[in-house]
């Protein structure tokens, strides 16, 4: 069989990202962020998400394409996000990647962006193991694992069955992980979004400092919530106003990241898996990995900018389903802007069998 | 509006308050949640899509800016103007731009987070104030100069 040259897109929020996968390795990974044209633009956002997507989408495939070394001739399959996420957002880049699937008579994969970022695992690394070995395609990220997915708009636990099998067991009930980080760094000084320089702060100061409550303490599933912390941080910075930031910081990021590491164990637990692959931006929290470092679990992490948002991690999941002779999907597919992604698999899967 | 609790000190008043809410917006309201970070917005969000019929996981949108949920009695859409606060001076007009009228004619309910900016273009829009002082919550709704609750 020749091999496959995926070209992946994802635009469901601010992020245009284009990504090349050959042979089920990624080649090219371009993502132009609205985030850096705020601050290029003085922290005025010039255009609306989806005509900025419009703008940028031509180029950040050509140079796709450039990294990758390929050409559109070499592409044999085009995927893309189709939910959830900003329909207008999704619109731009699902609209783009079916027409380009159309107008060169290639197969078409839909993707769900959770999904994308499950397969994010495909170019994960194992914490603790050298960096250099990030791009080898190993036995260890093909499914069953368990996939926490930490991110801003994301905090999820699922368990991958197999490709296009998964089970969501637990998810945030309010705030995701990532944008509980931003919102207290908010609350802190230390503007917005702020999760990384709260990570920053957070090791110069006292996690014990201030015990705040774990969230859904004693719960039997796996859910999680961080809008409470956020609220305790609030009142806590009211009634002391002198509070030692720093030891906010720790304090804050202990509760999450404890929060995190004993439900991802408790479903670990449960699920007998002794894998765990962590996505989403909150995976680079230097705090998070020092502690799964401690737990017996084999943790996998993608390299940063396969754990945000990104095209190349789309590609990765429609490689992951053609490899396991799933549906490909087709150019009827909408933009989905609310979209579980165990329903998404459900129904791809019965599509499959009509 | 009757039987509406002032203070929000358990869930089931913020259920109360959510049905009494859905009772009194006709389709296609506009309804501005104004509070500081951990008042209680989308929590009150949530209740919302629980009092409109609706099983639908509704989570914070502060990064993805928009969610819309199906419900049997319409699409309940929440946006979060948070973070485009933090990057533009003109939020009303971000929020056109991001298609506000579309949501509006089609949804049962637009409930916007951090949308004070909207008040000038929408002066019948309903405004629930949430404040929170210790751990009680403090609620207002009004509507134009009137204050319902």
């Amino acid at each position: 069989m020749k091999e496959t040259v995926i070209l992946g897109v994802d635009t469901s929020c601010d992020d245009t990202g284009v990504g090349v996968v050959r042979g089920g390795r990624v080649v090219a990974n371009v993502v132009a962020s609205q985030t850096a044209l705020h601050t290029a633009y003085g922290g005025v956002m010039p255009e609306q998400a989806s005509r900025e997507h419009l703008s940028v989408i031509d180029t950040v495939l050509t140079r796709a394409l450039l990294e990758a070394d390929v050409t559109l001739d070499d592409v044999t399959h085009v995927a893309a996000t189709y939910g959830p996420g900003l329909v207008g957002a999704l619109l731009v880049g699902l609209t783009y990647a079916k027409g380009l699937a159309w107008a060169r008579g290639l197969p078409f994969v839909p993707v769900h962006h959770l999904e994308g970022h499950i397969a994010s695992a495909l170019g994960a690394s194992a914490l603790g193991a050298s960096a250099l070995g990030a791009s080898s395609l190993t036995e260890n990220a093909e499914p069953p694992f368990l996939c926490l997915i930490a991110s801003g708009g994301h905090t999820s636990l699922f368990d991958v069955r197999a490709w296009g099998d998964y089970g969501e067991l637990g998810r945030s009930r309010d705030d995701a992980a990532g944008e509980a980080f931003d919102k207290a760094a908010r609350l802190l000084g230390l503007g917005y979004p702020g999760g990384p320089a709260l990570g920053r702060l957070a090791a110069t100061g006292d996690p014990d400092a201030y015990p705040f409550t774990l969230p859904l303490r004693g719960q039997k599933g796996f859910d999680f919530s961080f809008s409470g912390l956020k609220t305790a941080v609030s009142v806590l910075l009211q009634r002391q106003p002198d509070a030692d930031k720093a030891d906010v910081a720790a304090s804050f990021e202990h509760a999450i990241v404890e929060s995190l590491v004993r439900t991802t164990l408790r479903a670990a637990a449960a699920t007998g898996y002794g894998t765990l692959v962590v996505a989403g931006g909150v995976a680079a929290n230097l705090r998070l990995r020092e502690r799964l470092q401690e737990t017996p679990l084999t943790v996998r992490v993608p390299p940063f900018e396969l754990a945000t948002d990104n095209g190349a991690m789309i590609a990765l999941a429609a490689h992951a389903r053609l490899q396991a002779g799933l549906d490909e999907g087709d150019l009827s597919v909408d933009a989905t802007p609310y979209l579980p992604l165990s329903d998404a698999s459900r129904t791809r899967d019965e599509s499959a069998r009509s | 509006m009757k039987n509406v609790p002032k203070t929000l000190s358990s869930l089931s008043d913020t259920e109360q308050l959510a049905r009494t809410l859905v009772q009194h917006a006709p389709p296609g309201t506009l309804l501005v949640l104004s509070g500081p970070l951990g008042a209680g917005k989308t929590t009150l969000v949530q209740a919302l899509g629980r009092a409109l019929g609706s099983a639908a996981q509704i989570s914070s949108p502060t990064y993805t800016l928009i969610h819309e949920y199906p419900t049997p009695a319409g699409v309940l859409v929440h946006i979060d103007a948070y973070r485009l606060s933090a990057i533009r001076s003109d939020v009303a007009e971000a929020l056109f731009e991001l298609g506000l009228d579309d949501y509006l004619e089609r949804a049962r309910l637009v409930a916007v987070e951090w949308g004070e900016a909207l008040l000038r273009a929408f002066p019948e829009a309903l405004i629930v104030n949430l404040s929170l002082t210790g751990n009680a919550r403090r609620v207002y709704v009004t509507q134009g100069d009137r204050t319902l609750v």
